[in-house]
């Protein structure tokens, strides 16, 4: 019943945001557990069920919601739906729900990226495409190649930050840690917010290299890739949960 | 205590864990402890008088060992309560760990006239006023509500680890106990 497509339904069309929709669970939860002639009978409840339908719809709505680790906090609220129906076993505690719903409102709150609560910028947890497009169109920022590059190095040869050895070759030690931190930035939900308070020059290596991907032809670009990919703040999954 | 008692009372305990109460037959558990039907019966009448003395054994057993664990540290009231999450975890971890019996039993015996399923519904209930007392040591300004939402997370991921084992279901618990204490305390 927990995984069942039914609810999976009903909690889609539950409300406009996916933060509505993770609490419209307990909601679900309560208005089927107490529905005459529907009174639940705990061995449909799902809860020796191994299927993961529910925590993975909720994964979705917590990484749309740009939160920390969303497998995590999914299987968090997962835990209390579960605990809620377990205390609701027997007729009791028929305020399971309400707390349950409660207590996941304080974990989505306490989970919300930090930055956006001191900066209240909305751009802070836009994603990076949002971010790359508004740089890209809208906000007519210097040309910045987008994907060769070729043409990104001889541009970078013109300014200050990549005119010294421009030509230097990178270690193939360097070479093989940048591989290894982007490797680990794809694996993550991460944010850029740094990007809009870069320097023009900065900020392209900044997305050519670190949004895009790309790693830099020279060392100067390196370095700076690397310092600046310090600055991405990136949240995993752990590797228990990501193999499930 | 007779010693055959005990005996049989270990050997239907570990029966009922790794096989599930309803499908653990009598007289299994008189094959493997080694003895007969009648001194089952005579020891303990009937087998549901079995499964309520295996219950309360086990329920004893926990609540003294938390109660010694949480004992034994010096830390201040609201630190406790946090750190009965480690202790949780502690117990999750442990390769002998089949479940909280209580959550096993009352999903087994649904029915609520049920003597099994209503001494399974009193255990939660304590289990939930021991952890109010604790959150309202630590100053919770509501300690039932508190103790409410900590026990449906630790229910939640003693199912969800009982389902699959190596979850990492009491760590992510103890991570939202952490969020929910601190708001808790807030207040």
């Amino acid at each position: 019943m927990l995984h069942s497509p039914w609810l999976l339904k009903m909690l889609e069309k539950s409300g406009s945001t996916p933060r509505e929709r993770v609490l419209a669970l307990f909601d679900i939860l309560q208005d089927w557990t107490t529905a005459p002639g529907l009174r639940l009978d705990s061995s449909d409840a799902g809860l020796s069920d191994p299927n993961e339908a529910l925590v993975d719809y909720l994964t979705e709505q917590m990484t749309v919601l740009r939160l920390a680790e969303p497998g995590v906090l999914a299987r968090q609220v997962y835990f209390i739906a579960m605990g809620a129906l377990q205390a609701t076993r027997g007729g009791e505690n028929s305020n399971a729900f309400i707390h349950g719903r409660h207590a996941v409102a304080v974990l989505l709150d306490a989970q919300r990226p930090p930055r956006r609560l001191k900066t209240g910028m909305a751009v802070v947890s836009a994603s990076i495409f949002l971010l790359a497009s508004a740089m890209f169109f809208g906000l007519g920022i210097k040309s910045v190649p987008p994907n060769t590059m070729t043409a990104f190095s001889t541009k970078a040869d013109n300014d200050m930050l990549f005119s010294i050895h421009a030509s230097t070759s990178n270690s193939p030690d360097q070479v093989a840690s940048l591989h290894d931190s982007l490797e680990r930035i794809r694996r993550g939900v991460c944010q850029y917010p740094q990007a809009l308070m870069l320097a023009p020059e900065a900020r392209a290596v900044f997305l050519e290299n670190i949004v895009n991907g790309l790693v830099p032809a020279n060392a100067n670009q390196m370095r700076e890739a690397r310092q600046l990919m310090q600055k991405v703040e990136c949240y995993y999954a752990p590797v228990a949960m990501t193999a499930l | 205590m007779s010693v055959l008692r005990e005996k049989i009372l270990n050997v239907a305990s570990d029966l009922f864990q790794t096989r599930g109460i309803n499908s653990t037959g009598v007289d299994t558990i008189v094959a493997v402890a080694g003895t007969t039907k009648m001194t089952l019966y005579k020891h303990f009448q009937t087998k549901e008088n079995l499964i309520l003395e295996v219950l309360k054994r086990h329920n004893q057993e926990f609540r003294d060992w938390l109660a010694e664990k949480l004992g034994e540290s010096s830390r201040t009231p609201d630190k406790r309560l946090q750190a009965l999450f480690d202790y949780i975890e502690e117990w999750m971890a442990a390769p002998e760990f089949r479940g909280m019996p209580f959550l096993k039993a009352s999903a087994e015996f649904p029915n609520e006239e049920n003597p099994v399923h209503r001494l399974s519904t009193e255990q939660a209930r304590q289990f939930r006023q021991y952890l109010a007392s604790l959150a309202q040591e630590a100053g919770a300004s509501d300690a039932e509500t508190l103790a409410l939402q900590l026990s449906m997370l630790i229910e939640g991921a003693m199912l969800a680890e009982q389902m699959r084992r190596g979850s990492g279901a009491a760590k992510h618990a103890k991570k939202a106990a952490r969020v929910l204490i601190e708001a808790a305390l807030k207040r």
